[in-house]
């Protein structure tokens, strides 16, 4: 497969931050150290997303699931693996939870949660069973209808004439206070995308970056300003922190003139649906395919269910949770989450290096 | 050979006695005795006279016309393997000479007319198609195709039918998993009487592939030998002027052999228009139901007064106005398809222009739901491939039936469903829809 695939899965990463909380701990930590985070993810990112793909690249063809079998205990396996997948789980949750409050409130207030979720989970799980090569073409077919579009919102945005520049350069002259770990851990989850290889490394002999990190790093360091810069300078420093999705709110104030849709508000949540489905699938699947790694097998009419039951799982845990965490609950998982985020990523950069060592080891 | 003459003949006798065609005939001259068996409705009889008749009479000695048979083309004697009623079905003639039991093919095709493409038409590409006999067809792909590679394989197929199909593939480029699996498909068929490739096509697919096509069947030779050389396998069948071709991914069913004619940016422009085409058949009804029903303040104000304006005298919700209109368009479409050619125009007279305009006088349906109607109908037959834009017409109704629900956010879902459907589809183990597709294969 082509390396190609690491790319759509960092950017739709990227993409996905606005629906996963990212611009409202940057916003509200918007005096209390956001300029500095921002500067401060784009090194740690790059760091991360460097030595995590070289040492991957160490085991062409296998998965992490493969890996811990060959090399680690069977319990570090279970308790590792166990913990990838919650913490996939959880990415997708907090979307999943929050795409469907942002679409019962913004686009058809009529209808039920409920029945919204169910949509969205039909489609989800469904995708999320499919092979794993199938959910990469899929999530690349989606970016690419996607990008376009959010391209030009963005270039809409930037060109708004009510953008207020002064507004960002009041967020700008915050830049000496020190930000505390959470919006560090925070900020870089806009280049997590790559984690996805613990699954994917199956299809790829190669997953080395090279040079091209300088891409991903200043990809992502627009991003993050895009998200933190827009929506302070068209609801001034101070009004953008009256509201619970920021980004919403600041596209609801863009305006196409002469286009026959008016609203960019409609425009966005129509592909932020897209984007928000590509990627609760896509991190579903990478972790009901490490807990399926460690859980036995159940099988009926020879077909092994184990999936189903992960994913219906899943769905359970995405019913329960729309119907009953609140968007202030909800922030403060998505906040532990993003705390976890950067520990984790280290812990799992520091266990594939001592399996290459071992590995080099026992080879001699 | 171990068969007698008499056991073959009572074989023939006992198998064909309720067959008034068989031809039993003896000849008889100087001494030399030949017997002829044949079925006269599938044989060419000027043939027979031609080629065995006068020269029996001709020759002198029996010696001197048993060189002259063993000398024609495509005449050899019976094998074991060989069925003698069988031959004689397939319009093969048996000669019993002295101790001779030989076997000439003098069948005669009456079907064998090359028509224009009629389903698959260029502007100005090749215009005619395949015919409906299999050397024909042979013969037609074997002349736009000249490579020694070109391999093909005779099967039959259908336990009563007996149809004879031809795999046609280039032996260089072709992927043989493909090929094992798509023989293993074909040996696992266990049906009477396959009529045409189509329905071959139903069983040599996945279950999963229950609306979308996932072989494309063609009447373009010019599309076989191009798909030739790229490696991919035709099969044709006795009796049906299409082809099928295998494996095909999505993009396959949105190509026109036009493509590859015209100059390449009018191409890329028609192949963007017919995605823009196959958007708004599966789009727009679906779209309306859920901007009209749900979310008016989606579009600019002046367009959404326009259009509610329209809705004005419309006594009943969106949706029933959508299915109402799509339903009558349907059964045009439908209708026109069955009809008479001769009266084909009349109903379409009937039912676009007077039942339209009708509808709107009298306050059933809105103008807009006209338009929307008629763009629907239209952009849909812009897909090339048949099977697809059915396929298509189909899809539009589950989008529609999730718009009526759950308004825009069922048709942004629906259309994220379909791509994952389509992407988990595969063909003959070849993915069915991803976006480099080319890279993919190349693996």
């Amino acid at each position: 497969m082509s390396k190609r695939f690491i790319y759509v899965m960092l950017i739709l990463n990227m993409l996905t931050n606005i629906v996963a909380f990212v611009p409202m701990v940057l916003i509200e930590n918007r005096g209390a150290g956001s300029v500095q985070a921002i500067f401060l993810a784009v090194p740690i990112g790059m760091l991360i997303i460097y030595f995590y793909t070289k040492y991957m690249s160490g085991f062409p063809n296998l998965g992490l699931p493969e890996i811990l079998e060959r090399y680690t205990p069977k319990w570090f396996r279970f308790c590792f693996l166990f913990f990838h997948g919650v913490l996939w789980l959880i990415a997708g949750l907090v979307t999943l939870i929050t795409f469907t409050h942002i679409s019962k409130q913004y686009i058809n207030p009529d209808i039920e949660e409920l029945v919204i979720v169910l949509l969205f989970l039909l489609i989800i799980v469904f995708g999320a069973l499919m092979q794993s090569r199938n959910v990469l073409y899929a999530i690349e077919i989606i970016l690419l209808l996607n990008l376009p579009f959010i391209a030009f919102i963005i270039f809409k945005s930037y060109t708004n004439q009510e953008l207020i520049w002064d507004s960002v350069r009041v967020a700008f002259t915050y830049y000496q206070e020190i930000p505390n770990f959470e919006i560090v851990s925070t900020a870089t989850f806009v280049y997590t995308g790559y984690a996805n290889i613990v699954i994917f490394n199956r299809y790829f002999k190669d997953v080395k970056v090279g040079y091209s990190i300088i891409i991903i790093g200043s990809l992502g360091l627009f991003t993050l300003l895009t998200t933190f810069i827009i929506p302070i300078g068209i609801h001034g420093f101070d009004g953008v922190g009256f509201y619970t999705f920021p980004w919403i709110a600041t596209t609801e104030a863009l305006r196409i003139e002469l286009g026959f849709i008016e609203r960019i508000s409609f425009l966005f949540l129509g592909l932020y649906i897209n984007i928000s489905i590509a990627s609760v699938t896509l991190h579903w699947h990478v972790g009901m395919e490490q807990l399926k790694a460690i859980f036995p097998k159940f099988k009926r009419k020879k077909k092994n269910i184990t999936p189903i039951i992960i994913l219906g799982v899943f769905a359970l845990l995405g019913i329960i949770g729309v119907l009953f965490i609140d968007e202030e609950m909800l922030g403060n998982i998505a906040k532990v989450w993003m705390v976890i985020l950067l520990p984790a990523q280290l812990i799992g950069i520091v266990i594939l290096k001592v399996i290459l060592k071992r590995r080099d080891k026992l080879s001699k | 050979m171990n068969r007698s003459k008499e056991e073959i003949t009572d074989l023939i006798k006992n198998e064909l006695h309720g067959s008034p065609d068989l031809v039993n005939q003896m000849l008889e001259a100087n001494g030399t005795v030949c017997e002829l068996w044949y079925i006269s409705s599938v044989c060419d009889s000027e043939k027979i006279h031609k080629d065995l008749y006068v020269p029996f009479f001709e020759e002198r000695d029996k010696k001197e016309y048993e060189d002259y048979l063993l000398s024609l083309s495509s005449i050899r004697q019976i094998e074991d393997g060989d069925h003698p009623v069988e031959l004689l079905l397939r319009g093969s003639v048996l000669i019993f000479l002295n101790h001779f039991i030989l076997t000439l093919e003098v069948k005669n095709y009456l079907n064998k007319t090359i028509p224009d493409t009629t389903i698959e038409t260029t502007i100005q590409g090749p215009q005619t198609g395949l015919s409906e006999d299999l050397e024909t067809n042979l013969n037609i792909i074997r002349h736009r195709y000249h490579q020694s590679s070109l391999t093909i394989e005779d099967r039959k197929i259908g336990n009563k039918s007996q149809m004879g199909l031809k795999l046609l593939y280039d032996a260089k480029e072709v992927d043989l998993e493909v090929l094992k699996e798509l023989h293993q498909r074909l040996g696992k068929i266990d049906k009477d009487v396959i009529q045409s490739v189509s329905q071959l096509s139903r069983m040599i697919t996945r279950h999963r592939s229950f609306l979308f096509p996932t072989i494309v069947i063609t009447e373009r030779p010019d599309r076989i030998a191009y798909n030739l050389s790229k490696g991919k396998i035709i099969v044709i069948m006795e009796g049906t002027r299409f082809a099928l071709i295998l494996p095909s991914v999505f993009y396959d069913f949105m190509s026109s052999m036009d493509d590859l004619y015209l100059p390449s940016w009018i191409a890329k422009f028609l192949v963007i228009l017919r995605y823009m085409g196959l958007g708004t058949a599966l789009l727009l009804p679906a779209m309306y139901v859920g901007i009209t029903a749900f979310n008016p303040e989606f579009f600019r104000v002046q367009l959404a007064l326009s259009i509610a304006g329209s809705r004005m005298s419309v006594p009943y919700p969106a949706y029933i106005e959508v299915l109402f209109m799509l339903i009558m368009m349907e059964l045009l479409t439908e209708a026109s398809i069955r009809l008479p050619k001769a009266i084909g125009p009349t109903a379409t007279t009937v039912g676009g222009l007077i039942l339209g305009q009708a509808a709107t006088e009298a306050g059933l349906v809105s103008n807009i739901m006209i338009i929307i109607v008629s763009a629907v109908a239209i952009s849909n037959f812009v897909i090339p491939i048949n099977e697809m834009s059915f396929a298509m017409r189909v899809t539009k109704y589950l989008l529609l039936l999730l718009a009526t629900f759950t308004g825009l956010i069922g048709v942004i879902v629906g259309l994220v469903g379909i791509i994952y459907y389509l992407v988990s589809l595969n063909s003959f183990g070849k993915p069915y829809l991803a976006f480099f597709i080319d890279e993919q294969f190349k693996e």
